[in-house]
């Protein structure tokens, strides 16, 4: 876990995160003036990051600060090493059988979550209000929930992804976005990609791998526990 | 961890090798149709990630919600001539898109154009090229600049105002060791190219890294 060491707080004005790595493999970090590439803290070289910093609280959360300001928590359902492909390991194809469904591996991400994922279409909600509640007490109860979506603009879907995170907006308290894992790449840096998250407004999102945007068509239901 | 460098300055003459079979005589007509098809664009242009993936055919207006329809006209069969033989054959001529016009250097005209693959009805691949052009219509040089081939390969660049071309080409490879699932696993190619008064392209220094990289919306960063 990284461990902020200190915050200097000066003006608010033109300064940055820094961070050092130590030689434990944990890291450093302040916030201070400037914006110099590099500085030094009691002989030790930090270097900047932005101005911008996320820290991990654990496994299961990390908050984002803009400056010294916290303004977003997210909670994570999954860590990446429960992403799962549809794809073979060089990208050229689907895996063979199940392996190679998109709804299957969505599903079995979300058994990584400790749910799972109903099958049959009587268990969609279609509402996009419903759907986002639902979603909403998933991730209260450290769930991963299987989403269905349009990527081709036909307003059918036509792909499965599964919901990773959720980000709430730390000033208004509103939930802003919904992280999710794609199992369309062979890539697990793609499936994971930070980026790859659904505005709650619109249920849309941009899919890191492809550069295609995701329509939420449908939210598959978990079994009741 | 593997960790390649090589550092080469002044290759060869990329581009040529190409047969153009272009008539011998091009209507000033034609070639002046050929050039208002496309958007007029400054310099620096930076074709980043972003950029990259913004240009296959169906765009998403972030803002709008909505697809746009795609703005960058298709070739129609009489733009085919204007197209290096290698790279036009066997390929349906809509396939192929109009896209920036760069401000004109030496009386050469330097272009932008797509070429677009699609497997299983979906866009899976993109190609760029910086096509140059005499003010007759005669392909002078042909250099593919960027695009990607979905987890197989990216390729991004940014062609600068003195007419130098910075190349960013990643290969996906499979990772020695999978204990870091958020970083890509890459084979970097970064090449220097210069537009000579000729219209060629001479690659003059061209180096390469292989090792674990973090990945944004801008490109690909090497972190060990």
């Amino acid at each position: 876990m990284n461990n902020p060491i200190r915050f200097i707080d000066p003006d608010g004005m033109n300064a940055d995160w820094y961070e050092h790595k130590n030689e434990n493999g944990s890291t450093s970090v302040l916030w201070k003036p400037g914006n110099a590439e590099q500085v030094s803290v009691m002989g030790e070289t930090y270097n900047r990051t932005g101005e911008t910093y996320t820290q991990n609280v654990g496994s299961d959360a990390s908050i984002t600060y803009n400056q010294n300001d916290a303004v977003e928590l997210t909670v994570n359902v999954l860590s990446p090493s429960d992403w799962k492909s549809q794809r073979t390991d060089d990208g050229t194809g689907n895996k063979p059988g199940d392996e190679g469904n998109c709804f299957y591996q969505s599903g079995e991400m979300v058994k990584a979550s400790g749910a799972e994922s109903l099958i049959g279409t009587a268990n969609n909600i279609s509402d996009k209000n419903e759907g986002d509640n639902y979603i909403n007490n998933q991730v209260d109860q450290g769930n991963s929930v299987r989403v269905h979506v349009d990527r081709d603009n036909n307003q059918t879907g036509d792909h499965w992804i599964t919901i990773s995170s959720r980000t709430t907006d730390l000033k208004t308290q509103a939930v802003k976005s919904f992280g999710f894992y794609d199992p369309g790449t062979s890539k697990s840096a793609s499936g994971t990609q930070i980026s790859n998250s659904l505005d709650t407004k619109s249920l849309t999102g941009v899919t890191f791998y492809s550069g295609k945007t995701y329509t939420v068509t449908e939210v598959r239901k978990n079994k009741k526990k | 961890m593997k960790f390649l460098r090589v550092l080469c300055i002044i290759i060869v003459v990329s581009c040529s090798g190409q047969s153009n079979n272009q008539p011998d005589k091009i209507s000033n007509k034609a070639f002046t149709s050929f050039l208002n098809t496309f958007s007029k664009k400054t310099l620096p242009l930076i074709l980043d990630r972003k950029t990259v993936f913004g240009l296959s055919r169906d765009v998403f207006d972030s803002v709008a919600k909505t697809y746009k329809v795609n703005h960058f006209p298709k070739f129609n069969q009489a733009f085919s001539i204007f197209l290096p033989e290698e790279i036009r054959k066997n390929t349906p001529i809509n396939r192929f898109r109009c896209l920036f016009a760069l401000p004109i250097m030496y009386n050469i005209n330097l272009l932008i154009i797509a070429q677009d693959f699609f497997q299983d009805d979906e866009q899976n691949a993109l190609k760029l090229f910086l096509g140059s052009y005499d003010k007759e219509g005669k392909i002078l040089g042909f250099l593919e600049i960027a695009g990607y081939t979905i987890d197989i390969d990216e390729k991004f660049a940014e062609i600068k105002g003195e007419y130098t071309i910075n190349s960013y080409d990643y290969r996906f490879k499979n990772a020695p060791d999978n204990n870091f699932p958020t970083l890509f696993y890459l084979l970097e190619t970064q090449k220097l190219f210069r537009i000579e008064d000729n219209g060629a392209f001479l690659n003059i220094q061209e180096n390469a890294k292989e090792g674990y990289f973090k990945g944004n919306w801008s490109g690909y960063f090497f972190v060990k």
